[in-house]
């Protein structure tokens, strides 16, 4: 019988291991997918899910249940990646920017899948690149947004700022998405509407 | 050409789009957007832009077999659960300022105890009472000054 998320957490609490087994096996898609936006590389994202998971096995009982667990999970997963991006990019050993690296760590969906129409195939590749190059806080609402799906109430827990911000950030990264696409990619660009 | 939308209207649509929109709010969008072209026409245009962005939603790794096993593995050489130090020190701050609430709500009690039992006058001495006292005192002092002295 499935258990719930503070069943599971109260057994983990305990000592269980399968208890952090199955929770594991409950996210794992989830913070994968999250995590594959943040990085082109399939075994740097297992690196970053690891560390998800290690950090929420260290700091579970610090949780105080005010919140669903997947929003806490979440706010783990991108302050994870925000800060692996920041390292990187101290160090500047691979830029996301670089096309080449790019081009080489393209996740498997996407190369092997040529049911694909090539045009959505464009799209997508050019989505994900544009989608590299945004600022970091413009590029995660987005994802928790449309991506994930999340409600504006639990992009506001995950990332811990007010309703009022989450609307405003994410017109003005949707904002940002388009004016960075008419630039780039205007054969890709959404008919002109009303607001231009 | 229609004329462009105001950020605000754009911002409605965002939230009509992502289901952020109810009750009166989402019923005068939808009056609005019967009446007005440019509305209709800016929803389309962000309802695109919506799929534009979701266009790579996916492409994503997945976890290789073993997944679970290599974190809990990697799970077991971790030292015992650490607690957190800034937990600590908020739990520490909040137990300080509960015990310096507790000690002034009892003091205002005491207070008010005091003041509603006797009045102000209670907690002062007569005039001849302080003058026995401070007289008191004073031989007090006096005495102890002798004794130094013939020490």
């Amino acid at each position: 019988m499935p258990s719930s998320d503070p069943e599971l957490i109260a057994a983990i609490l305990g000592g269980s291991e399968s208890a952090f087994a199955e929770l594991m096996g409950r996210y794992q898609d989830r913070i994968f997918r999250l995590l594959s936006r943040y990085t082109r590389d399939a075994l740097e994202c297992e690196d970053l899910a690891q560390e998800v998971f290690l950090k929420v096995f260290r700091k579970l009982h610090t949780f105080q249940h005010d919140s669903q667990f997947y929003t806490w999970l979440y706010r783990i997963a991108v302050n994870t990646a925000t800060d692996h991006l920041a390292r990187r990019s101290r160090r500047r050993l691979q830029l996301v920017e670089d096309d080449a690296v790019l081009d080489a760590g393209t996740p498997r969906s996407e190369q092997q899948d040529v049911s694909t129409p090539l045009i959505q195939r464009e799209l997508a590749e050019v989505a994900r690149k544009i989608l590299d190059r945004m600022p970091e806080k413009y590029r995660t609402i987005l994802l928790l947004r449309e991506y994930e799906d999340l409600s504006y109430t639990d992009i506001a827990g995950v990332l811990g700022i007010q309703l009022g911000t989450v609307e405003s950030r994410l017109f003005r990264a949707r904002q940002r998405f388009k004016e960075m696409l008419e630039r780039l990619h205007p054969e890709h660009a959404p008919s002109r509407g009303g607001d231009q | 050409m229609t004329a462009p939308l105001a950020d605000r209207d754009l911002q409605l649509l965002d939230r009509y789009v992502d289901g952020a929109l109810e009750g009166p709010a989402l019923d005068a969008l939808r009056t609005r957007l019967a009446a007005e072209p440019a509305l209709r026409a800016g929803l389309q245009q962000r309802n695109e832009l919506r799929r534009s962005v979701r266009a790579s939603a996916d492409v994503a790794f997945s976890p290789r077999a073993g997944f679970a096993d290599r974190v809990l593995a990697a799970s077991r050489r971790l030292p015992e659960p650490e607690q957190d130090a800034g937990v600590e020190v908020v739990r520490l701050c909040k137990r300080i300022l509960w015990v310096a609430a507790a000690v002034f709500a009892a003091a205002m009690l005491w207070q008010g105890a005091l003041t509603f039992a006797g009045g102000a006058s209670s907690l002062q001495a007569a005039p001849d009472e302080a003058q026995r006292i401070v007289d008191d005192l004073d031989a007090r002092i006096r005495a102890r000054a002798t004794d130094a002295q013939g020490k």
